[in-house]
């Protein structure tokens, strides 16, 4: 009975070593500027119709009091999408992809099999994307990556 | 060796079915985004788990539409001939159900213009033009996503076309929805669209065209003659319109002069033999007539109908009919 006063009594303090994370979706327009260059802007999400590219923005934080190491961030591509080449980034992370979820490689090492032909994979192939920090996370750190999809 | 050990193989079947990009996703389908994180929680020393979900999309409905003319080359006619015709396809190039205005124009910069151009739909989805089937189109016509249908652009060459000449008729197909007239790609429209909160959203073709032409050919001066058959009716043995055994069925055989008047017309036709001739059911202009060789211009033998017509004028039309039961 003691020992599990003790546990009951630590357990709260556990719950402070977190990440939480938040995502949400913008609509990816290609705007040109007054220099002649595209500029991408993110904007509100709404009216997203086939064709149009959805980017979706991904803020981490260390909601505790430790540090935490070994964050790594899995995000499957939607349903009804396709991911949009080279559109994933996040600042002191690494990037790797999926054709299946379950292996995860860069994006020149995976391959497809199809109709008995292996070729290398492509943007319409990424089933997952995947973000491991490299550093540990310092409490109340923050950062995000994101990444772009095309509606099919 | 590193390829071979970090290649992930991908069965093909996954693959192929990745391949519809042809309309697009559905209007009013919902794109759904999780994240998950994963990391060591330094307090326990296990493995942590957390994930958000975005809010999710309602992919909006993207009015498109394309109209193709069918004939690549000019549909030849002669001068004078009424309901000549020209072929489209318009196609619901967007991702939900749309209603389009259909319009049909004599262009300018060409010879002749043709007359009483009318629209219809192939009701009847043969692919053929068919005056006792297909509907001349008085309404907007609504489209599925990716659904298409051919349209006929019917019209008459003047009596006045000379070889050679030709008549542009354009065909347009326009989004009903309000508001998307004018407007340009990439306008939302609130409170339009199908199965989309949002509203709808205007394509890169909202509206398109095609031109079809009509040119005069070679001017026939012989007579011809110009013969239709069509289905008038079905009665089936409960008083419906199904085709079972016992429904009678009748025929419908148009005969038309061209160009002249004919002579020693004789029109033949073979009752099929899934179907028994109704005995005495010939009728010309309406006017019976009896199987037997007589003095009426019908005779019959077993399954071979013949009307003999003898001299017909230009331009006269004669209606055929006769029954036979399907067995």
């Amino acid at each position: 009975m003691r020992l599990l006063t003790a546990l009951l009594f630590l357990m709260p303090i556990s719950v402070f070593a977190g990440v939480s994370l938040e995502s949400t979706p913008y609509r990816v327009v290609a705007t040109p500027q007054e220099d002649g260059s595209i500029a991408e802007e993110w904007n509100e999400a709404d009216k997203i119709a086939p064709g149009d590219k959805v980017g979706y923005r991904i803020t981490y934080v260390n909601t505790g009091e430790e540090a935490v190491s070994g964050v790594t961030i899995n995000n499957p591509v939607p349903e009804n999408t396709v991911y949009v080449m080279n559109s994933a980034n996040g600042t002191g992370t690494t990037i790797s992809y999926s054709v299946d979820g379950s292996q995860f490689a860069g994006m020149s090492e995976l391959k497809v099999l199809e109709d008995g032909e292996i070729r290398p994979a492509g943007a319409k192939d990424i089933s997952n994307i995947r973000w491991v920090l490299d550093e540990p996370l310092a409490p109340s750190a923050t950062g995000n990556v994101e990444f772009q999809v095309r509606v099919k | 060796m590193k390829t071979i050990t970090k290649t992930a193989l991908l069965a093909a079947g996954l693959v192929a079915s990745s391949a519809t990009w042809a309309v697009g996703t559905d209007a009013g389908s919902i794109i759904s985004n999780t994240a998950t994180a994963t990391f060591d929680d330094p307090i326990t020393g296990n493995s942590g788990t957390t994930s958000a979900d975005a809010p999710d999309i309602t992919v909006a409905e993207l009015i498109n539409v394309n109209v193709t003319a069918d004939d690549t080359t000019p549909v030849s006619t002669q001068p004078g001939d009424t309901d000549q015709v020209l072929t489209f396809t318009v196609t619901n190039t967007g991702n939900g159900t749309e209603a389009f205005t259909l319009d049909a124009a004599n262009l300018a910069g060409d010879d002749i213009d043709a007359d009483s151009i009318t629209i219809y739909a192939d009701t009847d989805g043969d692919g053929v033009f068919n005056p006792a089937n297909d509907q001349p189109v008085t309404a907007d016509l609504v489209l599925d996503a990716d659904e298409d249908i051919k349209i006929f652009v019917v019209g008459d060459i003047p009596a006045t076309g000379v070889t050679g000449e030709t008549a542009d008729v354009e065909l347009t197909a326009t989004s009903a929805t309000p508001g998307v007239a004018g407007a340009t790609p990439g306008t939302l429209i609130p409170g339009q669209g199908t199965n989309t909160p949002s509203g709808a959203v205007v394509g890169t073709n909202p509206s398109d065209s095609d031109t079809g032409t009509f040119q005069v050919g070679v001017i026939v001066t012989d007579a011809t003659v110009e013969i239709t058959k069509v289905i008038e009716a079905r009665v089936d043995p409960f008083g419906g319109t199904t085709d079972v055994p016992g429904t009678v069925v009748t025929y419908l055989i148009t005969v038309t002069a061209k160009r002249g008047d004919v002579n020693n017309l004789v029109v033949a036709d073979t009752i099929p033999l899934d179907l028994t001739y109704v005995a005495n059911s010939v009728t010309i202009d309406s006017a019976t007539t009896t199987d037997v060789a007589d003095a009426d211009a019908v005779e019959v033998t077993g399954a071979d109908v013949a009307v003999t017509l003898g001299t017909v004028t230009q331009d006269t039309t004669i209606e055929i009919r006769l029954d036979a039961e399907i067995n």
